[in-house]
C-alpha cells in the first residue's frame, strides 16, 4: 500500500462508506433481487401477496403475442438509436476535431442537446411534426410525396421516436469521442498523415481504431440506454402505437406495472429487458476486446 | 490539422488583430472546407427545432393553426403565453419543486461520494478494492431492473407521492465515487503525508485539502448530477400523483390537455418545453468547461 493510505481506522472508513452501501443495497441490489423473486408470483392487485406460478408467468409473457412484437420493435429501436447516435456523434467530433477555428463555437452548437430532457424533446417534436398542424410536416409531404401521418403509419412513428431519442442522446457521444480524438498524441498524429489521403479514410483507417477503446466504452452505454431511452418519446407522442409500431418494452413494462398494477407481470418483464441488454453489452465487450487487441 | 491549444475555449489571445484572425479563419475554411460546411449545416439542423419552438411561443393558438403563418406572432403574446403557463398551469410551482429536488440530490449526492472516496482512497483497511468494485457494478444495474419493487418499497415506507421518493434512492453515486477517486489518487503523497504528520483529522483533511482542490471536478459532477435530476421523467411519474407537487417534466404530460375550444393549445405545450429546457441548458452552458473537463476533454 502506498504511504496515500494515511488514516488506519476501519470503523471510520466503514462510517464515511455506510450512506452510500446502505443506500445500494437497500434501493439498489436488493429491489434488483427480488424483481426475479416477483416474477414469479401472480398478482392482481398492487400491494397483494400473489400466488406463487414459478416459472409458469415468465412463459406466458415469452409466449404474449403484443409482448413478442414489443421484443422486436425493441431491438430495432436500439440498433437504430446506439448505431445512429454513434455515427453521427463520430462524424461531428471528427469534422469539430478536424478545424482549427471556431472549435468552441461548433462545440456548443452540437453538445448541448446533452442538458435536453427527453419530455422536452418529444413535445418540440410532437408539435413540429405534428401531421395537421406541424411546421416541418407541410415541406415533409411536398417533398417526398408521402403522406406524412406518424398517428396512423407505424413505420413513421417508429423513425419519429428513433430520430427524437438520437437528437436527445447526442451530446454525451460527442463530449466522450471529442477528449479520444484530441487525446491522440500529436506525434503520432503526424507520423500517420499522408499527403492526398482523403478526410474520411484517415477517420476510418486511422483515427478510429486509435479511438476503439472509447467506441467500445459508447457503444456498451449506448445500448444500455437504448433499451430504457425513448420512454418519454413514447410516453407522451406516441402511446406505443399505432398498432404497437413503438410499444418499446420499458413502454410495456409501464403499462403492465403501473397503468395495470400487475406486478408480477411487470417484474418478469424487468428480467427479460435486463437479459437482453445484459447480454448484448457483454458480448460487445467479449467481442470488441480481441479486435482491439488485434486490430490496433 | 489539430493543434491543441486551437481548443480554444479558454484561449483570449490579446495579440490577435481582427485581420489576422479572419486571416486564419479563411484560411483553415480554404483547408478544410467540407467539415466547416458539414458542421454548419448539423449545428443548424440540431438547433432549429428549438428555435422554431421559441417561435411558436410568440404565437397565439389560432396563428399555429394556421400553417401559412409562420411569422413570429407578438411579444404581447409570448408574455401571455409563458404567463398562462407559470401561473395558470402552475409552472412557477413545477420550477421550484424541481429546482428544490435536483438541487437536493445533486448536493447529497456529491457528500455521500465525498466521503466514500475519502473512505477508499486514504484509508487503509482490508475491503477496499471489494468496496470499490460492489460500488461499481451498480453501473450494470439499471433502473429498469429494479423499479417495480423499488416502487413497491417506497410505497411501504410511506415516502410514495413525498420527495424522500424522489431523492433518497438516488443519493448513493458510482459515479461520483469513481470520478472523485480517480482524482483523489492524482493528489501528490507528499501533501498526505504532510497533511498525517501535522495531525490533520479526516474531516479537517477532506474540508480543507481535497475539497479544494478537487473544486473544477465537484462543480462538473454537479453539473452531471443536477441535470440527471432535472430531466428525470419516468420515476417522479410514477412515484408523485399530486399534480402541485410534480416534477417539470411531467408537466409537460399535463399541459397536453391545454384546450381553447376545440383547439388544442400548442404554443402553450412550447412554452412549457422552453420552460423546462431552460434552467438544464443554461447550467450546462454556464459551467461547460467544468462539465467537459470532468468527462476527461482536456482543454
Amino acid at each position: 500500500m502506498s504511504s496515500r493510505k494515511a488514516y488506519d481506522s476501519t470503523w471510520q472508513a466503514a462510517l464515511l462508506l455506510l450512506p452510500t452501501i446502505a443506500i445500494f443495497v437497500i434501493f439498489l441490489y436488493w429491489p434488483a433481487l427480488r424483481t426475479i423473486w416477483l416474477g414469479f408470483y401472480e398478482t392482481q392487485f398492487f400491494g397483494q401477496q400473489g400466488t406463487f406460478v414459478g416459472l409458469q408467468q415468465y412463459w406466458e409473457i415469452l409466449m404474449w403475442e403484443k409482448y413478442q412484437n414489443s421484443v422486436i420493435v425493441t431491438l430495432k429501436f436500439a440498433v437504430v438509436s446506439v448505431f445512429g447516435t454513434l455515427i453521427v456523434s463520430i462524424l461531428l467530433a471528427y469534422w469539430i476535431y478536424t478545424v482549427e477555428r471556431g472549435k468552441t463555437a461548433y462545440m456548443i452548437a452540437v453538445i448541448w442537446p446533452y442538458a435536453m430532457p427527453g419530455a422536452v424533446a418529444a413535445t418540440v417534436l410532437l408539435i413540429l411534426l405534428h401531421p395537421e398542424i406541424g411546421m416541418i410536416s407541410a415541406p415533409i409531404e411536398s417533398l417526398t410525396g408521402m403522406e406524412w401521418d406518424w398517428r396512423v403509419h407505424g413505420t413513421q412513428a417508429f423513425w419519429l421516436v428513433a430520430l427524437g431519442t438520437i437528437w436527445f442522446t447526442l451530446g454525451y457521444d460527442i463530449i466522450f469521442l471529442l477528449a479520444a480524438f484530441h487525446g491522440i498524441p500529436e506525434s503520432l498524429n503526424e507520423t500517420t498523415r499522408l499527403d492526398g489521403v482523403p478526410q474520411w479514410r484517415m477517420l476510418v483507417s486511422v483515427y478510429l481504431p486509435l479511438i476503439s477503446p472509447t467506441l467500445l466504452f459508447l457503444l456498451v452505454i449506448n445500448t444500455l440506454g437504448g433499451f430504457f431511452g425513448g420512454f418519454a418519446m413514447v410516453d407522451l407522442v406516441t402511446n406505443g402505437g399505432p398498432r404497437g409500431a413503438t410499444n418499446l418494452m420499458i413502454y410495456q413494462l409501464y403499462e403492465s406495472g403501473f397503468r395495470n398494477f400487475n406486478i408480477g407481470e411487470a417484474a418478469v418483464q424487468s428480467v427479460y429487458l435486463f437479459a437482453i441488454a445484459v447480454v448484448l453489452a457483454v458480448a460487445q465487450i467479449v467481442f470488441s476486446d480481441k479486435r482491439i487487441h488485434y486490430g490496433g | 490539422m489539430a493543434i491543441k491549444d486551437a481548443f480554444d475555449i479558454t484561449q483570449t489571445d490579446r495579440t490577435d488583430t481582427l485581420v489576422t484572425n479572419l486571416d486564419r479563419w479563411r484560411s483553415d475554411v480554404l483547408a478544410h472546407p467540407g467539415s466547416h460546411i458539414a458542421l454548419l449545416i448539423s449545428s443548424t439542423v440540431l438547433v432549429a427545432p428549438i428555435a422554431m419552438a421559441l417561435l411558436l411561443t410568440t404565437q397565439t393558438t389560432a396563428q399555429v393553426y394556421d400553417l401559412n403563418y409562420v411569422r413570429p406572432g407578438s411579444l404581447e403574446t409570448m408574455y401571455q403565453n409563458y404567463y398562462q403557463v407559470l401561473v395558470t398551469w402552475g409552472f412557477w410551482r413545477l420550477t421550484l419543486n424541481t429546482l428544490f429536488v435536483a438541487g437536493a440530490s445533486t448536493l447529497g449526492a456529491i457528500g455521500l461520494s465525498l466521503l466514500a472516496a475519502l473512505a477508499i482512497v486514504f484509508y487503509d483497511f482490508k475491503l477496499d478494492r471489494v468496496t470499490f468494485y460492489f460500488i461499481l457494478l451498480t453501473l450494470m444495474v439499471p433502473f429498469v431492473i429494479r423499479v417495480v419493487p423499488l416502487y413497491e418499497l417506497v410505497v411501504s415506507v410511506g415516502w410514495h407521492n413525498t420527495y424522500w421518493g424522489l431523492t433518497i434512492p438516488f443519493l448513493a453515486s458510482a459515479t461520483g465515487v469513481f470520478l472523485l477517486r480517480q482524482h483523489f489518487k492524482s493528489i501528490p503523497v507528499e501533501l498526505v503525508e504532510t497533511c498525517r504528520l501535522d495531525g490533520v483529522g479526516p474531516i479537517g483533511f477532506l474540508r480543507h485539502v481535497l475539497i479544494p482542490m478537487t473544486k473544477g471536478m465537484i462543480s462538473g459532477l454537479a453539473v452531471i448530477m443536477f441535470i440527471g435530476t432535472w430531466n428525470a421523467y419516468f420515476w417522479p411519474l410514477i412515484v408523485i400523483n399530486t399534480e402541485s407537487r410534480q416534477m417539470i417534466q411531467v408537466g409537460l404530460r399535463m399541459l397536453q390537455s391545454a384546450q381553447m375550444g376545440t383547439l388544442t393549445q400548442y404554443n402553450l405545450m412550447m412554452a412549457g418545453a422552453v420552460i423546462s429546457l431552460l434552467p438544464a441548458l443554461a447550467l450546462l452552458l454556464a459551467l461547460r468547461k467544468n462539465l467537459l473537463t470532468t468527462m476527461g476533454l482536456k482543454l
